[in-house]
């Protein structure tokens, strides 16, 4: 167990530098290194101006030289400036994160727990009503483009019926009802892709441990059903899930950017959006090390439970 | 004896037509194949399809809504955007990019993803430990957000978004690859082709590929649905490919500001993915139960 996870860490950590690399070199492909700071990098602009913020940000020294000077900055927990606002990056991302963050989580919750739950109706009642409408729905949910569902309820709930907000986060002032009401659109669009991947996987791993020797067992018995289902099965068929909540979790990002894009929301994905828009290296670099870092320790998370909820995994 | 008299009088019944007809719908991907088939047709032949210019608006013709709504009229079947473009022929000509985009993704990830699975698995040893290490550190990397830095330093282009998505697509091939060749070079019949002289190329080449050329057929159209997904995506938000290419993600974006006064220019780029999309996941459904059941857990 204790290699287990030192490996785990030690190869987060090697992730992390990767990213680091791969972020540095990316920034550095373009025809001119001028542009990610600036967008329209030669158009109207001294060459003298040009000098000067070459050397501003550095870009005027050799690529390792920069690559160090950056990587040492980002030890000390320093992302830099922003370009166009012109303040420390860390302060600007900090101040979106609890928006991201309270969407996310509130999310998670709508995706795992009606997903699994789901999943395991529509295994044990196969090829009934419950498991065609879970798998439709689940079908709609990994064919669908977030930001055009995003679009389409917007249209319906908003415009149509007037139920529901279409955008931004609420005023601080509102009831706490009229704030909810926010997080209703948003958090389903984000929720939908991993909620039916939650289904699909316990549904497929559930069906194929239902049918296993140790649960036939478990019948003759006289286990009750209940037991056999929520803590034989379910048990064991967790496991498919949990490794693919690495996946899960990517989606959760890539849903961000977009969700947090139709709906207004004051987050980090939208913060990476403008800042693409606005060529800000500084705090689009930032954004994606913070996505990084937030992903690989989820993704560490995830190893524990699984280690948890499988023993084989702690001993070998 | 009853059995087959029951059989044959099914056979000529009108219930038994259906049934036979339900059957053959069940068994073959045929819907899947009729949407994914007139895309294709309707993506190569768009220029002969169509009378109108895709990048080309017609000012008369602003906002013309679908022909079954309002005022709308059977020379824009789907109405027109909002400076007179009309939405069915830039639709065809999203499909042209929509599927040229994903098409090469997917060839060019699926054999690089092929490759290191091969010789991951034939090789063994530190080859096999490293490129499985990089494979893990692919899978952890949040290409969106890659996506977003390229978009900065080189700028909005067709190129740029199927290098990415092609990065972003090898992986998963090459881990179930690599998984299918470790349990198949163990049989007899590899060592057997040693002992016959085959060279090492030469046996990953005629003896394991077309071993594993099913997986790779399985995870391939699994994965096309997801590629479309992602350049609607990138296009959608600007970064992807230029905005004066028509794609459906740039058209979604486009309506977004008329959800308003012309839904229908977001709406019909979105099903157009969704069906698309759709589609293609069913055949790849289709093709892992008929190919490998196995690979169930994959989807």
């Amino acid at each position: 167990m204790r290699r287990f996870l030192i490996r785990r860490a030690v190869f987060s950590i090697l992730t992390l530098w990767g990213v680091t690399i791969l972020v540095f070199v990316l920034s550095r492909l373009g025809p001119d290194p001028l542009l990610v700071y600036v967008r329209d990098a030669t158009y109207g602009i001294s060459p003298e101006t040009i000098a000067a913020l070459k050397e501003k940000w550095g870009l005027d020294r050799p690529l390792v030289v920069q690559y160090v000077k950056w990587v040492g900055a980002l030890l000390r927990g320093d992302l830099g400036e922003s370009v166009g606002a012109q303040r420390s990056v860390v302060l600007i991302i900090s101040e979106k994160v609890p928006a991201t963050a309270q969407l996310a989580a509130i999310a998670w919750v709508i995706a795992t727990v009606p997903g699994v739950a789901l999943g395991v109706l529509s295994a044990v009642k196969r090829g009934s009503v419950w498991d065609y409408t879970a798998r439709a729905i689940a079908l709609i949910g990994q064919a669908t483009p977030p930001f055009w569902l995003a679009l389409v309820m917007i249209l319906v709930f908003s415009v149509q019926l007037d139920w529901l907000p279409s955008a931004t986060r609420g005023d601080a002032q509102d009831p706490f009802f009229t704030r909810l009401r926010h997080y209703i659109m948003p958090a389903l669009v984000l929720a939908l892709g991993p909620w039916a991947a939650y289904m699909r996987l316990t549904r497929s791993s559930m069906l194929e441990v239902l049918d296993t020797e140790f649960v036939k067992l478990a019948r003759a018995k006289g286990v009750g059903n209940t037991v056999i289902l929520w803590k034989h099965a379910l048990r064991n068929a967790l496991i498919q899930p949990l490794t693919v909540s690495a996946a899960v979790l990517a989606s959760f990002i890539a849903g961000a950017v977009f969700v947090e894009t139709v709906f207004a929301w004051p987050g980090i994905g939208r913060l990476a959006v403008q800042a693409t828009l606005d060529n800000d290296f500084p705090i689009l670099a930032g954004v994606v090390l913070m996505f990084g870092v937030g992903y690989l320790a989820l993704n560490f998370l995830a190893d524990l439970a699984y280690a948890v909820v499988d023993p084989r995994i702690r001993y070998s | 004896m009853a059995a087959t008299t029951r059989m044959l009088s099914l056979a000529r019944s009108p219930a038994g037509a259906f049934k036979r007809t339900f059957d053959f719908f069940r068994r073959w991907p045929v819907i899947p194949g009729l949407i994914i088939g007139s895309l294709a047709v309707g993506a190569i032949f768009a220029g002969f399809l169509t009378p109108y210019d895709p990048k080309q608006g017609d000012l008369t013709a602003r906002s013309a809504p679908p022909a079954w709504v309002g005022d709308g009229e059977w020379a824009h079947p789907l109405g027109t955007d909002r400076v007179g473009r009309d939405m069915l022929s830039r639709l065809l000509y999203g499909a042209r990019v929509s599927l040229m985009v994903a098409g090469v993704a997917v060839s060019v990830g699926t054999i690089t993803g092929t490759l290191a699975g091969l010789l991951a698995g034939y090789v063994g040893g530190m080859v096999d430990e490293l490129l499985m290490r990089l494979v893990d550190l692919w899978s952890a990397l949040p290409f969106l957000l890659i996506a977003l830095i390229v978009a900065v330093s080189v700028g909005p282009s067709l190129w740029m978004v199927i290098g990415l998505l092609a990065l972003s697509s090898w992986s998963a091939g090459a881990r179930n690859v690599r998984g299918e060749v470790l349990s198949l070079k163990t049989r007899d019949y590899v060592a057997l082709a040693k002992v016959a002289g085959a060279s090492h190329t030469r046996i990953m080449y005629r003896h394991l590929l077309p071993q594993v050329i099913h997986v790779v057929i399985v995870i391939t159209t699994l994965r096309i649905g997801s590629l479309i997904i992602a350049e609607a995506g990138l296009s959608f938000l600007g970064v992807g490919v230029p905005a004066s290419v028509p794609t459906w993600g740039i058209m979604i974006a486009e309506g977004r500001q008329y959800l308003l006064t012309a839904w229908w220019i977001a709406i019909f780029p979105g099903m157009a993915i969704f069906a698309t999309v759709t589609a293609f996941n069913f055949l790849g459904d289709w093709a892992r139960d008929r190919l490998d059941p196995r690979l169930r857990q994959l989807a």
